[in-house]
């Protein structure tokens, strides 16, 4: 027999194994009701409905290798080859190549955007083929065509031929270069403009840059916004203020949806930061920058910020431009007096700024609108066979004493009010070429102060304002140039000049703005010798002839009054330009302004008196 | 599933037999298998027999058990409501954070992933690398950081992208990934993998981001280790509370239960105490409460005994006293008496006739007063406990012989004639002569008594272990009952009959008595009309105990007159089977009650077997007619008990047990404890007396309830069933 424990004992173990029972039973059942380690797969519910893909935009069709046995045909596809994304630029280029030439193909990234001066020279017989460009600049990566110092005609030689066993043509030797004509420019790349703030955040001047045509338009926002972090272009750079330093788009910009563009940039994009005013100045140059691309409202969101929306266009009197109005005042010189002309808005009101009695012996005038609607005029006076400059700036409706300011000796040209800033710092500013130089003024009637030219030598014969006040085109040496000016307390400075390549003209007399990227040139055609006015791009990629031929005599002076970029006009359409001392206005020809165009009606005109340098307020 | 706790001890487990369709193999396994599964059972139920007898027996331990195990349900359920509960509020609390970072999350990778028409734009992966960087730099980075994975499940060029270097694959399964980029569901799981070292619980958010293309996958997983770290706090804080709560009201209810059941121990011991004769026990009577009451209530009732007992004790040796002093006392007056008696007797020849007849009349009166008087101090000195028993080899058949010549006078004078049926070989047995031949004439003249004319048969028998004399008469017989009265002090069964004999009616107590202090049994049978007959059997060896006795107690002639019993049972060889009561009492009245009886129970240790012998073939003993009564009483049963005084539990007559040594001072509360059931079956057997059961009853002692009804002892045909007991049974009589 066991040993059978005494009752007692038994009990209290029984009642102990029991209590452990239970402990263990307590801890067993409470264990199992934990998080879980696994599960299985819960649905929660049918996921978002799916996009739909959005056609392309139709973007132009491009040509393969493949597409054409025609060597000229050929050749025109290989200088299209470069078009689009310019990451891709080499690589659609190389599948011209024969393969042992692609191998070794070395091409600087950046794509030379040239003007054929000829058809190409296709020798039927031999396989080379020579090509005769005007470079008109290069594109980099961020879209800014930029100009290169004139080269003349270039001659680049290609081999087009075949190769056994393959299919097609392929180019056997080519330039190191990657070539893009500039019919191919257009085609593949949508101009652009963006916008960046000038110094004193006044205006915003336009920046010119081109976006590849297969880009989705989904995508453009963004590639925008890049440009604008990337900074200005080369030439505009001394002129307009960058975005802060550490601005970043955050995200990509998603596509536009229920109306709406949605931007995220880093905090850094608002400095001081959460300061409204510089918050309103980014939120304006992004949607003067991204006007095409804006739907209705713009959704902000700096940073972590909570995202604010503007809609409305409040946001278009940013850009003076946009100020421009539909149909400026006009005036001209009469009998050494300024005139109004007929048919124009305000007509009948007086000259602004100047006192009548200070109207005389003006040979040339300009006239100015600041933002604030302060007016300014600059009046080019004869005293006895001297040339004297008169100044001066009134409050809208008010006329003011004009300075006396004295000119160097020299031809005097047309005055032009640059800056018309109202911070005394930097006043308004004007310019004034005299004797073949460039003069700035200030209203103030300070004495002018010569302007340095650090472009190629030659004379400057005329100067023209872009709306924004910045920039500038010049005529130095029958030679276009843009450039930009900017004003301190030593008065007017001019940027890096910039030359436009204007291959349909020789030489170059006269130019105003048309546009606020674009200008009305006047000089003799190259292609023969007759004056035309052409309107360029600024980078003389795009050039129509609004006046193909108006005949042999040389315009000495030429103005036009831009069309604001929300007009829907592409060029302006008052333009007035003088030659052989006549005056003339451009309608669907040149018509001559005439006595009978003043606002004013002289009953008994002078003979011999025409009326001379017409002008706007600007 | 049989067995278990409940199951009683000594089971037996009904056969289980596979069926027989089966084939043998099978049978033969089930065999092997419900083999060792009866045994497993066997051990189990040995091995917790002690925890069970345990239960039985401990109020404390099963309180305590029980409330330990419904506190723990209790507790544990609510616990784990509880728990389960919190884990499901943190769980959907964490979801629903997920889900609305996940619906911002999504909306801005959808917004991200407009700009890309197709799935070739080279400028795709990076913007899904920036949307991963972007979403994961919002995330918050606490417990190992969560994790944002955008694919396209869709696009196989296109590579996941994943905000941290870490194997997602056992993260995001195959199923969630079907669920997200096939069926374009949003689907979450909930996965557990190593990220970093760290074991890590994560909310796997699947979502797929719809696009110009199609539609890529956005995965968003977030470690649930604060939800988790959470949860298991609550979890543990249920746990210890909920084990301090049950293991408070286990400990409650076992000092609940001791309180309350530590008294009613003592309250027990107490009573056991008394009744084992302690009767001056008492329970502590502490404050004011049930339990005190109780006690108070306990001790008020056990004063009450007490006092009863003392008194009535007191007046039971008063009586027995009185008895004694006046049969003494009357002695010497009567001696007196008697010579002055003597001398007129002898004389009476002398004196006027009606004077003699007076003189005969004084010195017959005169006799039967000294014999009355001896038979009362024979009675009170068994009362007192001072009779003894001077046994020696003797030979019964003079005995008998002496007896028979003794009565032959008196017989004579009532017509009767006595036949003796000896043996005729000596029959020697250890007895004491002048007591047996006491009991033979008591007897023999009751017979010749109330023999009606008729013969009187006196028999002899013997065997190995007994000696039984059986005295058989013809005359009016015994009413049912009257067997038990006869043994009962001055009973007369017709109180008008004249007394032919001048018994002093103690004749047959006194021999019940002697036959008692033999260690022998005497018994009576008799019907109306019928006769009667008497049996004495006493043990060949003094001290032996009785079992059986060589001679029934119905005689032969009345078993054979019935029909149903002779047909069931055939006449018996001699020596017949013993029918007799084993019980014999002790003297009631005269017993001292309070004695803590030092030699132990009255029950000698043999008196605990068993003690009716295998019931020999065709025992004619139980083959009672109908209408016939047989008595089994016992020298000292409760008739004469109740006959000489009360207080005497009729329990007696059930207390068996021939003391050997006759200690008949040993009362019947000394060794045999009140025991409710046997005392109420004993009064149920004394009211039942005289049925024709009877002598099966009483030698069935083991089966007290067994045969006692009146329907059983009267149809003999079921009360031959000596042959078909169990004689297996064990005998609680010795209690």
């Amino acid at each position: 027999m066991r040993l059978i424990p005494v009752l007692p004992a038994a009990s209290r173990r029984r009642g102990l194994h029991l209590l452990f029972a239970v402990v263990l039973s307590g801890s067993l059942l409470l264990s199992g009701c934990g998080i879980p380690d696994n599960t299985e797969v819960v649905k929660v519910g049918p996921g978002p409905s799916p996009g739909f893909a959005s056609g392309d935009d139709g973007a132009p069709p491009r040509h393969e290798r493949e597409s054409t046995t025609d060597t000229a045909e050929f050749v025109q596809y290989y200088l299209e080859a470069a078009a689009g994304d310019p990451d891709g630029a080499l690589e659609r280029v190389r599948r011209f190549l024969a393969p042992a030439v692609a191998a070794t193909f070395k091409a600087p990234s950046d794509i030379r955007v040239v003007h054929l001066a000829d058809t190409p020279l296709v020798n039927p017989g031999s396989d080379k083929v020579t090509l005769k460009v005007k470079t008109l600049g290069v594109l980099g990566n961020n879209g800014s065509l930029d100009s290169e110092a004139d080269t003349g005609i270039q001659t680049y030689e290609l081999t087009v031929s075949t190769l056994s066993g393959r299919e097609g043509l392929y180019i056997t030797k080519a330039p190191p270069v990657l070539l893009l004509s500039d019919s191919a420019f257009t085609t593949y790349f949508e101009r652009r403009t963006i916008y960046f703030w000038n110094r004193d955040h006044s205006a915003l001047v336009p920046d010119v840059r081109y976006l590849s045509a297969d880009m989705p338009s989904e995508q453009e926002p963004q590639q925008i916004i890049k440009w604008l972090i990337d900074g200005p272009s080369r030439w505009l750079a001394d002129a307009v203020e960058r975005l802060p330093q550490g601005t970043a788009l955050l995200g990509n910009v998603p596509a536009v949806d229920n109306d709406k563009l949605q931007i995220n940039l880093s905090a850094q994009a608002v400095q001081p930061a959460d300061d409204p005013t510089a918050l309103d100045w980014l939120r304006r140059q992004l949607m003067w920058s991204l006007k095409r691309n804006l739907s209705r409202v713009l959704e902000l969101k700096i940073g972590n910020d909570e995202p604010n929306d503007y809609d409305g266009n409040d946001y278009l009197t940013s850009n003076p431009s946009y100020r421009l109005a539909e149909s400026p005042e006009r005036f001209l010189i009469y009998n050494s007096q300024i005139r109004r002309m007929s048919r124009t808005p305000a007509a009948t009101e007086p000259i602004p700024v100047i006192r009548p009695d200070a109207n005389h012996k003006v040979k040339a005038a300009a006239l100015a609108q600041s933002s604030t609607n302060r007016r300014y005029a600059a009046l080019v006076t004869t005293e006895g066979n001297r040339q004297v400059l008169r100044v001066g700036g009134a409050a809208m409706g008010q006329q003011t004493d004009l300075r006396r300011v004295a000119l160097p000796g020299g031809s005097t040209g047309q005055p032009v009010w640059a800056i018309t800033s109202d911070d005394p710092q930097t006043g308004a500013n004007g310019l004034i070429v005299v004797g073949g130089k460039l003069y700035g003024f200030s209203a103030d009637g300070a004495p002018v102060r010569p302007v340095t030219w650090t472009g190629p030598s030659g004379r400057i014969s005329a100067v023209a304002v872009a709306p924004d006040g910045q920039r500038v085109a010049l005529v130095v040496g029958d030679k276009l140039y843009v450039a930009v000016i900017t004003a301190d307390g030593d008065g007017p400075r001019l940027g890096a000049p910039e030359p436009v390549q204007v291959p349909a003209l020789r030489s170059v007399s006269a130019v105003d703005w048309a546009t606020e990227t674009s200008v009305l040139v006047a000089g003799t055609r190259a292609d023969r010798d007759r004056v035309a006015i052409i309107d360029t791009t600024i980078d003389g990629t795009d050039s129509t002839e609004p006046q193909p031929d108006i005949g042999v005599e040389t315009v000495t002076y030429l103005a036009a009054y831009p069309v604001s970029p929300v007009s829907g006009k592409s060029t302006a359409d008052v333009v007035q330009y003088m030659a052989n001392g006549a005056s003339f206005d451009v309608l669907s020809g040149p018509v001559r302004i005439g006595v009978g165009d003043l606002a004013e009606p002289m009953t008994n005109p002078p003979a011999g008196v025409v009326p001379t340098a017409p002008f706007f307020l600007r | 599933m049989r067995g278990g706790c409940g199951t009683p001890d000594g089971l037996t487990l009904p056969p289980m037999r596979a069926p027989a369709w089966l084939p043998m193999p099978i049978r033969r396994t089930l065999r092997v298998v419900r083999r060792y599964w009866r045994a497993a059972v066997r051990r189990g139920m040995r091995f917790s027999a002690p925890a069970r007898r345990a239960w039985r027996r401990s109020l404390h331990l099963r309180v305590v058990t029980l409330t330990l195990v419904a506190s723990s349900l209790l507790v544990g359920g609510f616990g784990w409501f509880i728990a389960d509960r919190s884990t499901k509020i943190l769980l959907e609390r964490a979801e629903d954070e997920v889900r609305s970072q996940m619906e911002s999350k999504l909306d801005y990778a959808t917004k991200q992933l407009t700009v890309h028409r197709q799935v070739r734009d080279p400028e795709l992966p990076t913007t899904i690398n920036d949307t991963v960087t972007r979403l994961a730099d919002g995330a918050p980075a606490e417990g190992g950081g969560s994790i944002v994975s955008l694919r396209a499940g869709n696009f196989p060029d296109l590579k996941p992208v994943t905000s941290t270097k870490v194997d997602t694959t056992s993260l995001i399964t195959d199923e969630l990934v079907h669920d997200v980029a096939r069926e374009s569901l949003v689907a979450q799981q909930i996965r557990t993998a190593e990220v970093g070292g760290v074991r890590t619980k994560y909310l796997v958010y699947g979502s797929p981001v719809p696009t110009s293309f199609g539609h890529m996958e956005l995965y968003y997983l977030v470690p649930l280790t604060t939800e988790d770290r959470a949860a298991n706090q609550i979890r543990t804080t249920v746990l210890v509370t909920g084990i301090a709560l049950v293991i408070l009201l286990g400990v409650v209810a076992g000092l609940v239960t001791r309180m309350v059941v530590t008294p009613v121990r003592v309250a027990a011991r107490t009573a056991q105490r008394l009744s084992a004769g302690l009767l001056d026990q008492r329970m502590k009577v502490d404050g004011e409460d049930d339990l005190a009451l109780l006690a108070a209530s306990f001790n008020q009732m056990a004063a009450n005994l007490q006092r009863q007992i003392v008194r009535l004790e007191e007046m039971s040796r008063l009586q027995r006293r009185f008895t004694s002093d006046v049969s003494h006392e009357l002695r010497t007056p009567l001696t007196t008496v008697r010579m002055a008696a003597d001398l007129i007797f002898a004389e009476r020849e002398d004196f006027d006739p009606a004077v003699a007849r007076s003189a005969e009349l004084l010195q017959a009166e005169l006799d039967r007063f000294e014999s009355l008087l001896t038979d009362l101090l024979e009675i009170s000195r068994f009362d007192a406990g001072f009779a003894a028993l001077d046994a020696e080899h003797s030979d019964l058949v003079p005995i008998v012989e002496r007896v028979a010549e003794h009565l032959e006078g008196l017989a004579e004078r009532v017509g009767v004639t006595i036949d003796l049926r000896l043996p005729d070989t000596p029959v020697i047995a250890e007895v004491d002569p002048r007591r047996v031949e006491r009991i033979l004439r008591n007897l023999v003249g009751n017979a010749v008594e109330h023999g009606e004319r008729r013969p009187v048969e006196v028999t002899l028998a013997t065997d190995e272990a007994a000696v039984a004399v059986t005295v058989r008469d013809h005359g009016v017989g015994l009413k049912p009952g009257e067997e038990r009265l006869v043994f009962n002090r001055f009973w007369r069964a017709d109180p008008s009959r004249a007394r032919q004999t001048g018994g002093t009616g103690l004749g047959l107590s006194i021999s019940v008595e002697d036959a008692r202090l033999h260690g022998g049994w005497l018994e009576a049978w008799g019907e109306p009309g019928g006769g009667a007959q008497f049996r004495l059997t006493l043990p060949v060896r003094s001290g032996d105990r009785l079992v059986a006795a060589p001679l029934p107690l119905i005689p032969r002639d009345r078993a054979i007159d019935d029909p149903p019993a002779a047909r069931l049972a055939p006449t018996p060889p001699s020596p017949p089977a013993p029918v007799a009561l084993t019980a014999t009492a002790p003297p009631a009245p005269p017993g001292p009650v309070a004695p803590p009886a030092p030699p132990g129970p009255v029950a000698p240790p043999g008196a605990t077997q068993p003690s009716a012998p295998p019931a020999a073939p065709g025992s004619s003993a139980l083959h009672a007619a109908p209408g016939s009564s047989a008595s089994a009483v016992a020298p000292g049963s409760s008739a004469s008990a109740a006959a000489l005084g009360p207080g005497v539990p009729p329990a007696a007559v059930v207390s068996t047990a021939a003391p050997a040594t006759g200690s008949s001072s040993t009362g019947p509360t000394a060794g045999a404890p009140a025991d409710p059931e046997l005392l109420d079956d004993a009064s149920r057997r004394d009211r039942s007396g005289g049925d024709a059961a009877r002598p099966d009853r009483s030698a069935d002692a083991g089966r007290p309830d067994d045969a006692s009804r009146p329907d059983r002892s009267g149809d003999a045909g079921r009360a031959h069933g000596a042959d078909e007991r169990d004689t297996d049974e064990p005998a609680e009589v010795g209690r």
